[in-house]
């Protein structure tokens, strides 16, 4: 095919608002995402109440509380962030930016903790390679010490629903940290901020998640 | 996005922050009540609404949005409430409970 | 390509200077092109998916006792999951709106492009890359759950392919299905933005030609319910790999959540497949009746009623699962209302033709033909959207032959006539009529001859999925009819592509902007298009379907748009 010798402009659509809303069709598109879940554990909880209430007890509720204020606190962090660009103060944003990397990564941390003694009580679901091994946990092993099927669709839950959380934690403080290169470099400030501030709606959004899981997982038991 | 103008101050995010944090408390304190069931699961989804609802409106600026963010928004949760309602029809009625 | 002397989007392109032919294609975040890609991957898959259907009927041309076996009797299930699989995820949900709307939603607005051009080449390469990992895995390990992929049986099967390898085709297929997910979803979210923010100036949202109406109420179905299906399948997935028995009722799961999960999405999905087919027969119709189309207005509510009473009717499709009975009326009850804005579409297409001057050109027989055969597949859904008949027809070939009533002949006819109808406008060239009359005459007695003999088939209580039946006189027959009009309906099928390959070597160059003197903002351009769309951003002052106000304009000479306002 031959070409032409015109080059044409690359055509340049540059509209804030636009792209803002859009950005929020992608954030329903996480929240229905997640509103399947809360689907399914809406439907298992009303089938096997009595094992979700028993196998609830085992999580600390301390320790969702501290991870929900660790949360919120980050959003507020994000918020700053967001409003101090705005304001023309670039450091101030940064340093902000950086606190909400810092709390999430802490979340993160004690998520990891909170995971690990579930690993420690055999809670995890077992590959089928670790059964075949003799490895399996008293989940699986058919015997007196089998956990009611209830109490293992609830742990399955928890680790997929905390789990494709923490995914999402995951992304939005790399993301947090490509923004803060990028607001370094000059590329996000006061008058072009618009990476920052979808950067700030998802992490809101991943924090609504939480609002929810938390109860659900750790006060309702 | 030209608001170099606009003045930085932290006081308006840090009383919503201070309304999730009293909340938050608050739910917890709350599920220690015994309600019940259906109780304490309205009372921890009521809070967690109004919680999720301040993050909404103050932190994602939807306060500041035009009218069609709002309307985007409440399609949205609208469309989820009624997935929610449409399949307990079924399994309010089906006897698993 | 060859007339060089005007730049259009086939010989000049924006990407970087250093790309050039193919490269320039993949990497282009032209929409034109992203349509063209759309529409050259998506028949590709087409056509190997209608051979495979051929396949399916030749299997039944003979009753169980002959020993007839084209396809061996534990394949049989990988067939019609290829077949599915690749109609459903790969062309028909993709359909229109990829193509048709990806090329012409920023035409018919006026618009230079979409409103994220990289996110929508992105979409294109995700569904590149879906559909790639959907075809290999099946051809490596030969799934043949179908392609609802209902549990217990999608946790539990284990097949072997027809080379004899072992692979976990149903995980990699869903995995497949999750990213083409994505694809869609970034596609809906770049055109609700593009309506709402793109049109031109004087374009109001009762200004839009019907067609994008149509692909506006598709894409909120997109981005509000594929997410819903995205995370169940891969639960499956989960479930498939580790012991948690989230739909398993071994283990405490309900199989009916998932198909609960699975509907809320696939439901909306028919109309994301159906909704932008009747955008283009309302198109086709008042071009080839030179007329105001009827209730333009009511046209585009009920499009947007359409997509709305679609997410309340789910659970139609799981009458005889085991739902409460309670659910079962209620989505009955509901049902019947996705009838009357779809009947309120009817109407108005044929309150149009009414005393029009009718041009039967091939796009207009395809559009006739699909209001035809969608006003069967429609009917007979009310069939079975009535809980009691249900209880008889489920699982049986009568709903083999309604579903495809309204997705072959409805969504296809309504696609394969819309790229006849903008065939011109895409490549500024002509194809032969007597060939595209030819097609639709193949491909509608074809098609018919098919399906209705499956209709009765399934009244009398063939099931479907089932590879063969037993000697009665009454099956034989219309089995036989059927697999005969399956031969007809390829010849149409495999005519179609001649008709088009043909129209692109061969066809009467013509730079004519409006070869069917359509009113709509889209003809009012170069053919092909030029590399923006518009020579001006044009200016729109009256109605997309007002004929009166276009034959003046052609008369003064400034029917270009009003765009040299």
């Amino acid at each position: 095919m031959s070409e032409p010798a015109v080059k044409v402009e690359a055509f340049h659509h540059h509209d804030e608002e636009g792209t803002r809303l859009g950005f929020w069709l992608f954030l329903f598109t996480e929240l229905l995402l997640f509103g399947a879940f809360f689907i399914v554990y809406g439907v298992y909880r009303t089938a096997h109440l009595n094992d979700f209430k028993i196998a609830a007890e085992s999580l600390n509720t301390g320790i969702g509380t501290t991870n929900t204020i660790i949360l919120l606190a980050s959003s507020l962090t994000m918020v700053l962030s967001l409003n101090a660009m705005k304001a023309g103060r670039v450091k101030l944003a940064k340093s902000m930016l950086l606190f909400t990397m810092a709390l999430g990564t802490t979340f993160l941390v004690i998520k990891g903790f909170e995971w690990n003694a579930k690993f420690a009580h055999h809670l995890f679901l077992q590959t089928s390679a670790a059964i075949a091994e003799g490895k399996g946990s008293p989940l699986l092993t058919p015997g007196p010490d089998m956990l009611p099927d209830g109490q293992v669709l609830f742990y399955g839950l928890y680790f997929i629903m905390t789990g494709t959380h923490a995914l999402h934690i995951i992304i939005g403080v790399v993301w947090m940290g490509i923004v803060y290169f990028w607001i370094s470099k000059g590329s996000i400030n006061p008058d072009n901020a618009g990476v920052l501030e979808r950067c700030g709606l998802y992490w809101h959004l991943v924090d609504v998640i939480w609002i929810f899981l938390f109860p659900l997982y750790y006060l309702v038991a | 996005m030209n608001t170099k103008e606009q003045s930085f101050s932290p006081r308006g995010p840090v009383l919503v922050f201070s309304a999730l944090i009293v909340l938050t408390l608050a739910t917890v304190l709350l599920s220690g009540l015994d309600v019940g069931n259906t109780g304490a699961l309205l009372i921890a989804m009521s809070v967690a609404s109004v919680k999720a609802g301040l993050v909404l409106y103050f932190f994602m600026h939807l306060n500041h949005e035009p009218l069609i963010f709002k309307l985007f928004v409440a399609l949205a949760f609208v469309t989820l409430a009624t997935l929610f309602l449409l399949t307990f029809s079924d399994y309010a009625f089906r006897g698993i409970a | 390509m060859e007339t060089a002397n005007s730049t259009n989007y086939l010989n000049s392109h924006t990407g970087s200077r250093w790309t050039s032919g193919f490269m320039s294609w993949i990497t282009s975040t032209d929409h034109k092109r992203i349509g063209i890609m759309y529409g050259f991957t998506m028949f590709s898959f087409f056509f190997l998916a209608v051979w495979i259907g051929f396949i399916i009927k030749l299997q039944k041309f003979y009753p169980a006792a002959s020993g007839w076996e084209i396809i061996p009797v534990e394949w049989y299930g990988s067939y019609f999951t290829l077949h599915s699989v690749i109609m459903i995820f790969l062309f028909i949900v993709p359909g229109a709106p990829a193509v048709l709307g990806n090329f012409f939603l920023p035409l018919q607005i006026g618009a230079k492009d979409v409103a994220f051009p990289r996110v929508n080449l992105l979409s294109y390469w995700l569904y590149l890359f879906g559909a790639i990992m959907a075809v290999v895995g099946i051809l490596l390990g030969g799934a043949d759950t179908g392609w609802t992929f209902t549990p217990p049986y999608s946790v539990t099967t284990r097949t072997i392919s027809m080379f004899g390898t072992q692979f976990d085709s149903v995980s990699w297929m869903l995995t497949a299905a999750f990213i083409l997910g994505w694809g869609t979803i970034l596609t809906g979210i770049n055109f609700i933005i593009t309506i709402h923010r793109m049109r031109t100036k004087g374009m109001g949202y009762f200004k839009m030609p019907l067609f994008s109406w149509s692909i506006y109420a598709a894409s909120w179905i997109q981005v509000l319910a594929t997410p819903v299906v995205g995370i169940s399948l891969l639960m499956i997935v989960l479930e498939r790999m580790m012991p948690v028995g989230f739909f398993d009722p071994n283990k405490g799961g309900d199989p009916i959540l998932f198909q609960h999960l699975f509907w809320i999405y696939s439901h909306p999905a028919v109309y994301v497949m159906i909704l932008p087919s009747m955008g283009l027969v309302s198109e086709i119709i008042p071009t080839n009746s030179q007329k105001p189309i009827f209730g333009y207005k009511s046209i585009a509510i009920a499009s947007c009623s359409i997509a709305g009473v679609g997410y309340l009717i789910w659970a139609h499709h799981m009458f005889a699962s085991g739902m409460s009975d309670v659910a079962s009326i209620i989505f009955s009850f509901l049902t019947f209302f996705v009838a009357i804005p779809t009947a309120i579409k009817v109407f108005n297409w044929i309150a149009t033709l009414y005393k029009a001057s009718i041009s039967l050109t091939p796009p207009m027989l395809f559009a006739l033909g699909f209001v035809f055969n969608f006003s069967i597949g429609g009917l007979t859904g009310m069939f079975l959207g009535s809980l009691s008949t249900d209880i008889h027809l489920h699982d049986t070939d009568f709903i083999v032959a309604h579903f495809h009533y309204t997705m072959f002949g409805g969504a296809a006819f309504g696609i394969i006539g819309g790229i006849f109808h903008y065939f011109p406008k895409m490549f500024g060239k002509m194809y032969s009529h007597k060939l595209a009359n030819a097609t639709f005459g193949f491909m509608f007695t074809g098609f018919n001859a098919l399906f209705i003999p499956m209709f009765i088939l399934g009244f009398y209580g063939m099931p479907r999925r089932y590879h063969t039946y037993p000697d009665i006189p009454l099956f034989t027959n219309l089995q036989q009819a059927s697999t005969i009009g399956s031969w007809i309906l390829v010849t149409g099928v495999m005519l179609m592509f001649i008709t088009w390959i043909h129209g692109l070597l061969k066809g009467k160059q013509s730079s004519e902007e409006n070869p069917w003197n359509s009113s709509t903002l889209e003809w009012q351009t170069a053919s092909p298009p030029t590399l923006y769309n518009f020579e001006k951003d044009p200016v729109i002052t009256r109605h997309p379907y007002d004929y009166d106000a276009f034959r003046t304009e052609v008369k003064a000479g400034t029917s270009k748009g009003a765009r040299d306002e």
